[in-house]
């Protein structure tokens, strides 16, 4: 009984245990706010079935996964981008050019 | 929020029960909503009312054959501990930096990447896209998954016709973890005595309430936990109801009902409910026969030639990766080991589904050691409440004698 209790607590104590340590997160970035910001403008002008190509700057590659971060920002548009790890080959309806902030152009 | 009352409304229709109630409302509303993209109907917050009502009009008939509620309330005060840490769940789940897009968490990529980028894109088209799915490059999409989450996740979206995805898939995800253990304290109560079975339940919480809100691994866990539990207590038509739910939450969900089938097959009682499960089977060839047009990304290129070079990175691999919860794994194997009694069924399930995911790192294409390090507690925790039960019920065995 007394190894079971002890087996119990342990349990109990373990679970509480990882359930209170909670990992820490830094608030949201100010830069990638102007590309998200910049990309509901294309998502706006744009429509369900086509495809984007971002050109954006190096530091915004995210391992060269930035295309899928794009991605959730503009459901139901092919996206691409010029820093992509798997470059697709599908060609662009639009060609959609990030300058900072909520500014860059769109050009078909 | 809505959705959650929604699914438990339906779910309860057919079940009379609270918690297994809820499971089944989520399959429900999945349901509906694949079942309005099938039929060409744009999804509304009319035609998912519609489709749900038609899908839980069987329950008249249905609900009779299930037995009575149980008694509830003589035993509230032992689930405080439970319902806080439920409580501190959702209040760590809620966090914003969560659900940032500018963030760029590593850890919150297949949120971004995979299921809610997919509840949102359905959400987008008004039903499944599926000839832009198969558009989509299999690296780190997924085109080729079961699609069960991103339609649960999509339930509230609908019924609100607005994407606000943190509350509502927290509120769904905290809900089908809550049903889960809801189960599990029913079936430790099968065993033991009330106090017991919720000092059980409430160690057990860290195994149904994941880290990972927003990822498939929340239902995966609550519906095939609960098809665990359901066929390890004999109720047969509940275990195939949530073993098919698990098996299209994830491919992992797939593999799961392979290794329980094999689990029940080690015994003459399990051989007897195998062939049962034959529901559970069509529902799996049926996803795939769909995903077979889905570009899919394991048994790409050389697979037997990847075997040995990923085998050999194994020690490095595995060398500081822990397991999910790895106290209450260590604990439960300490129990599981000094212990009398042995959960046979879910102990063989937890260790083929081991076996399963070491198999699937032997061939991955991609780098085995930022695979095993960006998934093993992950997918360990897929079977966490398998070892951790059977641990509990080693513990309370122990404190009978």
């Amino acid at each position: 009984v007394r190894k079971g209790l002890f087996l119990l607590a342990a349990l109990v104590a373990g679970n509480l245990w990882e359930a209170l340590s909670q990992p820490q997160y830094t608030p949201g970035d100010a830069h990638r706010a102007g590309l998200q910001c910049f990309a509901e403008q294309v998502l706006a002008r744009t429509k369900p079935g086509e495809s984007v190509h971002f050109i954006l700057p190096v530091n915004d590659a995210d391992g060269g996964l930035i295309n899928h971060r794009l991605r959730y920002a503009l459901p139901g548009r092919y996206v691409s981008t010029n820093l992509d790890m798997f470059p697709t080959h599908r060609p662009p309806d639009w060609t959609a050019t990030w300058t900072g902030g909520c500014e860059g152009s769109l050009t078909r | 929020m809505i959705a959650v009352a929604v699914m438990a409304a339906a779910g309860w229709l057919y079940t009379r029960r609270l918690a297994e109630g809820m499971l089944v409302g989520g399959i429900l509303a999945a349901a509906a909503l694949a079942a309005l993209s099938l039929v060409g109907v744009s999804w509304s917050p009319f035609t998912l009312a519609a489709a749900l009502a038609i899908f839980t009009l069987p329950a008249i008939r249905v609900a009779a054959g299930f037995s009575r509620p149980a008694k509830a309330g003589r035993y509230a005060l032992f689930h405080l501990p439970t319902a806080a840490l439920v409580a501190w769940h959702v209040r760590n789940a809620l966090r914003p930096e969560l659900w940032d897009w500018t963030n760029w968490l590593i850890s919150r990529r297949d949120f971004f990447f995979i299921w809610g980028y997919k509840a949102r894109l359905f959400f987008t088209f008004h039903g499944i896209p599926w000839s832009f799915l198969r558009g989509l490059p299999s690296d780190f999409t997924h085109p080729d998954y079961p699609l069960l989450v991103p339609l649960l996740f999509d339930a509230d979206a609908v019924l609100t016709n607005a994407w606000h995805p943190a509350w509502s898939i927290v509120a769904i995800d905290t809900t089908l973890a809550a049903a889960l253990l809801g189960i599990v304290y029913k079936s430790l109560r099968d065993d033991f005595d009330p106090l017991f079975a919720a000092a059980g339940t409430f160690a057990l919480t860290g195994s149904a309430l994941l880290p990972w809100v927003g990822f498939a691994e929340g239902p995966l866990v609550a519906y095939g936990g609960a098809a665990a539990l359901m066929l390890r207590r004999g109720r047969v038509g509940f275990g195939i109801v949530f073993l098919s739910a698990a098996a299209m939450a994830k491919n992992e969900g797939i593999a799961l009902a392979v290794a329980m089938a094999i689990a029940l097959a080690t015994t003459a009682e399990g051989r007897r409910i195998l062939p049962k499960l034959w529901p559970v089977a069509v529902v799996i060839g049926g996803w795939l026969a769909v995903r077979s047009t889905m570009p899919t990304d394991l048994f790409s290129g050389p697979v037997l030639a990847r075997i040995g070079h990923n085998l050999a990175d194994f020690p490095h691999a595995f060398a500081t990766v822990p397991t999910h919860q790895p106290v209450v794994w260590l604990v439960s194997l300490i129990a599981i080991v000094l212990g009398t009694r042995r959960e046979g069924f879910l102990l063989t399930a937890a260790a083929i589904q081991i076996l399963f995911y070491l198999a699937a790192y032997a061939i991955t294409p991609l780098d085995v050691v930022g695979h095993v390090n960006g998934s093993w507690p992950r997918l360990t925790s897929h079977v966490t409440i398998f070892l951790a039960y059977s641990g509990v019920t080693s513990i309370g065995t122990m404190l009978k004698r």
